[in-house]
Formats: structure tokens, sequence, C-alpha cells
């Protein structure tokens, strides 16, 4: 999440400087699949480590 | 850019199609966005905001991937740069083709047949490719070579011969053009070329076309977004599924035995040209049954294989787990990190 506003706030910052509106707003939008693409694969890959260390125990318990 | 006021129910459905791309994609490692903008025209998106919407996702999915490959080191930069100028330059064209379409007023027709010719083809292609379990390699012995040509100094080096940049160049301009008129990310067809038209090495081959879909996608995404032909609801709700589903097919290929994957999405590209098809007939004619069909054929086939390919991976843990075949060392490194 933390690359994925790194990433999206210096295009925000730059596309709403820009004077053209049609640019900035096109800015923004690859800004916000940049975010939600980020955001995701850093919520998924959090979920992922819970799951198979989760798994792992529950195997070694046994 | 547009948010529209999508109807909770169909955001759910979009999200369920999400999971089933995604875990289609993890599995078979190719062919998600293929059945993206397929999708939005069944729903009834208009033309461009379909081919830009699927192109804001092929950016989205296609960003993680090239994440992952970058920790692989499968990522060749002699090789993309050329690519690169040449699929930005075809995205660019397709955009314009697309609005072009858009102004003779038979886009939608015009994109779904192009689309139920390329389905079809590439899915005929791969079955045939495979049948009775022939390898792919058979299939590279046929695929002409290009020719080098051009001084050493143009010629960069990439797989087992030669090409010169222009060439590349030439590859990434095709592979632009479809991708900028149908909104896919052309890794179907970059990666064939490049694996066995110029000899590239598969894994180098996969991650650097990787890196060059970004790219060009992320100009398309821009490009289309100038026309406020994105639509950001349908976009993040397939992305949510999809990320999920990505990483569940990936597990998936560890979990279940090898099985022909080649075959699979040879069917599945069948199934969803079918749709698209039945679609444009239901449309021409004005039978809204066929409209209908269109949409189940489509989302049923692509949730029923990615929800049967989730389930058998779920019963074949399960089992390993209780047959005790499965040490905590194997299940530690069990389905990769950054699928």
């Amino acid at each position: 999440m933390i690359g994925g506003l790194a990433v999206t706030g210096p295009i925000v910052q730059l596309a709403t400087s820009m004077a053209t509106a049609d640019v900035a707003q096109a800015l923004i939008t690859v800004g916000a699949v940049v975010s939600v693409a980020l955001t995701l694969h850093a919520w998924y890959g959090v979920l992922h480590d819970r799951l198979r260390s989760r798994l792992m125990h529950r195997v070694m318990d046994r | 850019m547009t948010v529209e006021a999508v109807d909770i129910g169909v955001l759910s459905w979009l999200i369920l199609y999400g999971l089933g791309i995604g875990v289609l994609f993890g599995f078979l490692g190719v062919g998600g966005s293929l059945l993206t903008t397929p999708a939005f025209l069944v729903l009834g998106v208009p033309p461009r905001t379909a081919v830009g919407s699927g192109l804001a996702f092929v950016f989205g999915t296609s960003l993680i991937s090239a994440i992952n490959h970058r920790h692989l080191g499968s990522v060749d930069r002699t090789l993309a740069a050329p690519v690169i100028a040449g699929m930005t330059a075809g995205i660019l064209i397709g955009e314009r083709l697309v609005r072009w379409l858009v102004t003779l007023g038979n886009a939608d027709t015009a994109i779904s047949i192009a689309f139920v010719g390329i389905l079809g083809a590439i899915g005929m292609g791969v079955i045939i490719a495979h049948r009775g379990g022939q390898p792919a390699q058979r299939i590279a012995d046929r695929v002409p070579r290009p020719t080098v040509s051009g001084s050493d100094s143009k010629r960069t080096c990439v797989g087992s011969r030669g090409v010169t940049r222009r060439v590349l160049a030439t590859l990434g301009f095709g592979t632009g053009v479809l991708s900028g008129l149908l909104g896919i990310g052309g890794g179907l067809v970059l990666v064939p070329l490049l694996s066995h038209g110029v000899g590239v090495p598969a894994a180098i081959a996969v991650g650097t076309a990787t890196i060059q879909i970004v790219v060009a996608s992320a100009v398309g995404t821009f490009v289309f977004a100038l026309g406020d032909a994105v639509d950001l609801s349908v976009v993040v709700a397939l992305l949510v599924g999809s990320t999920l589903g990505a990483r569940l097919g990936a597990v998936a290929t560890v979990l279940l035995p090898a099985p022909d994957h080649a075959r699979y999405l040879g069917w599945l590209l069948l199934a969803a040209s079918g749709a698209v098809g039945v679609r444009v007939l239901g449309a021409t004619f004005g039978v809204v049954a066929l409209e209908l069909a269109s949409a189940i054929i489509l989302f049923g086939t692509t949730i029923l294989a990615g929800g049967g390919i989730a389930l058998a991976s779920i019963a074949s843990l399960r089992r390993e787990v209780r047959e005790g075949t499965t040490s905590p060392e194997e299940l530690a490194v069990r389905g990769p990190d950054h699928p």
C-alpha cells in the first residue's frame, strides 16, 4: 500500500497542477489503477502468508 | 475517467468473474485479458469504454505480474526496449482505429467479430497443436524464423540467434495494434513470437513480455482515459477478484497433477469465441434470448472452470495432508509467494 501511495501521490500532484483537465483526469485514472493494483497485491500477500503459516502450524501440531 | 453507479449485484458478479479469470490466468499462465473485453461487451458497455477498461485491467494485472518477474530476474532490457517502442506506437494506432469505428457506428459489431475470429483461431490453433499430447516444441519447428539483416551494431543478441531491433519493433507494433483495438494484453501473441519465432528462452520471453505489456497498457489506459473511455468501477471490481484468483491459480499449479494446460486454454478460448459470436447474432437479429445465452456461456464457463480448479486444489491439499504425504517443509515452500 505504501508503494501504491508513493507512486500515486506524485502522479496526482502532477495531474492536479496540469492545465488541461483531460490530461489531469487521465493521469489520475492511471494513478488510481496503480494504487488499487499495488494495494491489492500487498493485502493478498499478507493474507497468503498468514494462511500458509496457519496451515504449516496445523500440520506440525498433528 | 468514469466511475459509473454500477448495481451492487453486477459488481458482485464482476468480482466473481474476476476471481474466475484470475484462477485461470494463474493456473494456465496466459489469456486472462482475452476474457475481459468480451465480458464488458456482453454486459452492454460501449465498445470504446470496453476496450479502454480492458486495457486498464491489463495494466493492473500486468503491473503485479511484472513485480514478481523483476524479483525472478527474467527481464531482458535490450530485448524489451524496441518491442515497447513498437507496441506503444501500435496501441496508439489501435486506439485511433477504435475511434474511427465508433464514428462509423459499427464499432461494437466490428470489435466483437474480431474477437470471435481471434479467440477462435488461437483456441483452435492451441488445441490442434497439442492434439495427442504433442509437445509445443513441434510448433516452434514449423514457425518461420525472422531473417537476420542489418549491421552487427544494430543487432541485438537474443536467444539462439540474433535479430534486428527493427524486427522486434515490428513484432511489438503488430501486437500493440491488437491491444489498442481489442483491449487485450497481447501476451498470448507476443510470448510465442518471442520464444518460438525469435528463439528467446521461454522464461525470459514471459518476463520481458510482461514488462512490455505494463508500459504499453499504461500508455493505452492514459490515451483511452483522455477520451473518458475507462470505467474505473468495473476495472476495480475485476481487479479485486482476479488478484486473489491469480494467487489461487498459481498455488493450484503445484497442487494438481500436470494436465494438458494448453488444451484447457484452447477449449476456454473457443467457448469465449462462441459466446461473443452468439451475442453478435442476438444483437443483429434482435433476439434477446441469444444475448442472454452469450452472457451465460461466457460467465458460466469462466466461473465454473475457475471454481473447478480451486475445488480440485482444495481436495488435493486435504488428501495430501490426511495421507501425511505433505511435510511442513514442503508446505512452507508450496505456493509461490509471488504468483
